[in-house]
């Protein structure tokens, strides 16, 4: 079995260096913990370390597989060296003898089950699409690369940077097993969290609650992010509480700099630095102690993990925060109706007839929001109860900010981050009645077993199934096994094999990117490929090419410049141009070298409505707003008397008009009345869409059964200009001809 | 010269230029907002574009530069026009291959009391297409692939439409044969 050893000994090695650097920082801050807490706040505060040295490693071209290896053993050899692993210092409180014993009985079964899972040949589809798919590509390229494809390349990655070390040696598994690392480190902190602060039957109860969550187990146990992110923001309100009784002030840099990996980690993780600050401020207000300096020290020892990310972004794609906030900082990689696209389908999951529907979705069902909490979670409102407790109303608190995110992302497992607290807080309610709370926990494992789950939740929930013992020892191989089990590994392979390297493959469905080394576009992922995905369907939806014409008369006038200006509000429709046509006297004005041409919005694109091609066309990517234009400055004085904007049919707001500039003057309009008539559908549009994607480097496609137009592609491949190659799993992979 | 230090306590010292000259300096990227045209896809239309192109609709403006005989030069309802029994229609192509001859048109119910069931006889460059009958009155959409070789992009394109029974109207006695909407080439 040298595949299971290399899959363990990658994620092992990466979470002792993690703890080895964790250790060394503790002792270099001079803070002392009990001895079960110290190894936790080790892995978190280590996680955030290694992830940054990683982060510099593939900035310069290092990430390599030696380099890890090296570094990884030689922190470990370190740590040993230096005795951070032994256990040392004080102890917590013991737990009461029956969970001692309720506790391990419970999730010990569970934690086998999670293993395994964990080692088997990762298949998740976000895991294997792109938190792997993107670690797979910096490590074929040693490093990091501007990609402006794929917008999942843009999110902070900051535990992918874990993954890529483990991945370096253990491949997929490995780190799959790093985030299982961070799964089994979830439930010890909250236990210890609740010894430390005389809370044992609460924190075991409530570790538990989470612990055999099924989303919880399902989540951690594949190449996601979600538990390890849960992880770092409960270490963030665990340091919190033990500040708020120590006030040492070098705890705070350590709360900044776990704080700051937060957002590292996943975006909308930056809710933990927010509570540190907020928390801490209003407890150094209510003392009336200095504020600023603590303040200080928080925000500037986050800024270390965060800066890099937003530098990454802010040099390669001119916006920091992208795929985010693009009306504030525009860009020509992710448009702007992407993002509000992206945010409301992230709002309303398709299959959800009503919000009303999520508490019974994410407890018990588990289909349509991707996951499940358990049934044990519908009695979640009595946690309410736990206000009259002050750890309680903190505990609330901190569920409230760290679950906010979800009113962004309603998918079941955006509420793993609030649930150690909200587990915490109903466990601190239900401690009062031992028997109920041990009969609510026994009821939640054995509600949580993937064979009494299948009893009752959706067949289609994301959750895990068995444990595949053969699996994640090899005793079946890993190909035999993704073959079997995952219907996109095999068209991923389809890929790998029917294709030569360097290909560009333009797709409307994510793949497994990590089982591919080929470049993968999907659709919707960036702006190019967007334009990509517009320039395909113009050819099969009647509405998209330009099949009408405005035209505009004015008296024949010298310009200097001319633009084409739309003046109405409001979607939703986006305004676009196929092609925007000069004449003089009748006669079409060649267009020179020496003219510029500018567009607001979207200027990046504005060729397309200059390229005399009709599969092509300059698009707002966003919805109408008063201003919008189109301009040609035309380099010396012209005399234009008419201009025509050739467009599609998508467009039933647009109110356009023209205005000129003369030489030395003031833009002044030439003419609002619009002629309109109506252009015959091109012909050829497929066979000149097919080579707009070749111009741009594109040469294959896939197509699955259930993607737009796929029919049109089986039955009119010679008209395309495209040759089937294979067909897996509906999926049909074609070249350009 | 950096004298903020010695002057502190008698200069303000504004400490908001560096924030904002971070927030400036965000969103600066070398990325250009003004553009050349590109290499054109195809021709320029030319100083006069041909208004003969590979299809038309009835109530396009330029719809009579494709009529060469049989149609009416009045528009109906603005969509519209009579044919005469034979018509004739000509179209330019700038490529030939995969092409369908397609032709929206209807045979008013009113027609059929007298003239009962029709045939049209559609020809392409005097190569016989179809001949499809039709039973009853109603709108219709006929299309069919037509070869590549019967097709040429140096000369205009020549379609026949030749009804089998015209209907003779009744105030003027003029012999009509159906009602196109639009026709032409199409992928």
């Amino acid at each position: 079995m040298p595949q299971a050893f290399y899959i363990l000994f990658g994620a092992l090695l990466t979470l002792a260096a993690c703890m080895s650097l964790g250790s060394l920082l503790l002792r270099a801050l001079g803070l002392n913990f009990y001895r079960q807490e110290r190894p936790l706040i080790a892995l978190a505060a280590g996680a955030a370390c290694l992830s940054q040295l990683v982060f510099t490693a593939a900035s310069l071209g290092l990430a390599r597989k030696g380099v890890f290896q090296t570094f990884g053993l030689a922190l470990v050899t370190l740590g040993v060296w230096q005795g951070l692993f032994r256990r040392k210092g004080d102890g917590l409180p013991p737990l009461p003898r029956f969970w001692k014993r309720l506790f391990p009985a419970l999730a010990a079964p569970f934690t086998i089950l999670y293993l395994f899972n964990a080692m088997a040949p990762e298949m998740s589809p976000d895991g294997s699409a792109y938190h792997l798919g993107l670690v797979a590509r910096y490590l074929r390229n040693h490093g990091f690369e501007p990609i402006t494809t794929n917008m999942y390349a843009n999110l902070s990655a900051g535990i992918e940077m874990l993954y890529m070390v483990a991945f370096s040696i253990g491949r997929h598994s490995a780190a799959a097993l790093v985030h299982f690392g961070f799964l089994i480190a979830l439930p010890l902190a909250m236990l210890a969290y609740a010894r430390r602060f005389g809370l044992p039957v609460a924190g075991a109860a409530g570790a538990l609650f989470t612990y055999l969550s099924p989303v919880v187990g399902q989540d951690g146990t594949t190449a996601y992010i979600d538990v390890a992110t849960a992880f770092l923001l409960f270490m963030v309100f665990y340091l919190v509480e033990i500040w708020d009784g120590e006030r040492h002030p070098r705890l705070v840099a350590l709360i900044g700099l776990i704080a700051g990996f937060c957002y590292a980690a996943k975006y909308t993780a930056f809710v933990g630095l927010i509570y540190a600050g907020g928390f801490m401020a209003w407890r150094l207000w209510r003392a009336r102690q200095p504020l600023l300096k603590p303040l200080l020290t928080l925000f500037l020892c986050a800024l270390i993990p965060i800066i890099p990310w937003v530098a990454k972004n802010w040099s390669w794609l001119g916006n920091p925060f992208s795929p985010f906030f693009n009306r504030w900082f525009p860009n020509p990689y992710v448009h702007i109706s992407f993002e509000q696209e992206y945010l409301r389908h992230m709002r309303n999951y398709i299959g959800l007839n009503s919000h009303w529907e999520i508490p019974l979705e994410v407890t018990v069902r588990g289909a349509v929001l991707c996951g499940l909490v358990g049934p044990l979670f519908l009695v979640s409102p009595l946690a309410l109860a736990a206000l009259r407790h002050p750890k309680g109303r903190r505990l609330l608190a901190a569920a409230l900010v760290f679950g906010s995110p979800y009113a962004s992302n309603i998918g079941t497992r955006f509420l793993i981050p609030a649930l150690p607290l909200l587990s915490l807080a109903l466990g601190l309610v239900l401690a009062r009645w031992r028997l109920l709370a041990a009969g609510l926990v026994l009821g939640h494992a054995l509600a949580s077993w993937p064979d009494v789950l299948s009893l009752y939740c959706d067949p289609n929930a994301w959750r895990l199934v068995k444990i595949p013992v053969r699996q994640a020892l090899r005793i079946e191989p890993e190909e035999s096994w993704l073959t079997r089990k995952s219907p996109y590994y095999v068209v991923a392979r389809m890929i790998e094999d029917s294709t030569p390297p360097g290909s560009k493959v333009l797709t409307f469905n994510q793949v497994p990117e990590a089982y591919t080394t080929r470049e993968i576009l999907v659709v919707y992922q960036s702006a190019f490929n967007a334009t990509l995905g517009d320039i395909l369907w113009s050819a099969i939806i009647p509405e998209y090419p330009p099949q009408r014409r405005i035209s505009f008369r004015f008296p024949p006038t010298s310009l200097e410049a001319i633009r084409v200006v739309q003046t109405n509000q409001g979607g939703p429709d986006h305004w676009s141009v196929g092609e925007l046509r000069l004449y003089a006297e009748g006669k079409e004005l060649s267009r020179r070298p020496r003219w510029r041409l500018r567009a607001r919005p979207n200027p990046w694109d504005v060729q397309l409505a200059f390229d005399n091609s009709f599969a092509t066309r300059w698009r707002s990517w966003q919805t109408l707003y008063a201003g919008m234009f189109v301009e040609v400055e035309f380099g010396r004085s012209e005399r234009v008397d008419q201009v025509a904007v050739e467009c599609s049919r998508d467009q039933n707001g647009i109110k356009l008009r023209v205005e000129g500039r003369p030489p030395a003057g003031e833009w002044r309009l030439l003419s609002e009345r619009a002629e309109e008539s109506e252009l015959p559908p091109p012909i050829g549009l497929r066979r000149a869409a097919i080579e707009e994607l070749k111009r741009r480097g594109v040469n294959y496609l896939l197509v699955w059964d259930g993607d737009f137009g796929a029919q049109d592609f089986r039955k009119m491949g010679a008209v395309w200009g495209v040759t089937l190659l294979g067909e897996r799993s509906d999926a049909r992979l074609y070249r350009l001809n | 010269m950096r004298r903020i230090g010695y002057t502190r306590f008698f200069v303000p010292y504004p400490r908001w230029i560096p924030a904002a000259a971070l927030v400036l300096l965000v969103g600066c990227t070398n990325i250009p907002d003004t553009y050349a045209p590109p290499v054109q896809r195809r021709p320029m239309t030319g100083p006069e574009p041909s208004p003969v192109t590979h299809f038309v609709t009835m109530k396009d403006p330029q719809a009579e530069a494709h009529i060469v005989s049989g149609v009416s030069r009045h528009l109906e309802a603005g969509a519209w026009r009579w044919t005469e029994p034979r018509a004739e229609l000509v179209f330019r192509l700038s490529e030939v291959q995969h092409l369908r001859f397609v032709m929206e048109f209807a045979v008013p119910e009113m027609t059929f009391a007298q003239r009962g069931p029709v045939t049209i006889t559609i020809t392409v460059n005097g190569r016989l297409l179809d001949k499809p009958g039709y039973q009853r009155g109603g709108e219709f959409r006929f299309e069919k692939a037509v070869p590549a070789e019967w097709l040429r992009t140096d000369m205009h394109n020549y379609v026949t439409l030749e009804i089998d029974k015209p209907w003779v109207a009744p105030q003027d006695g003029a012999r009509l044969g159906f009602i196109l909407k639009s026709a032409g080439f199409l992928e």
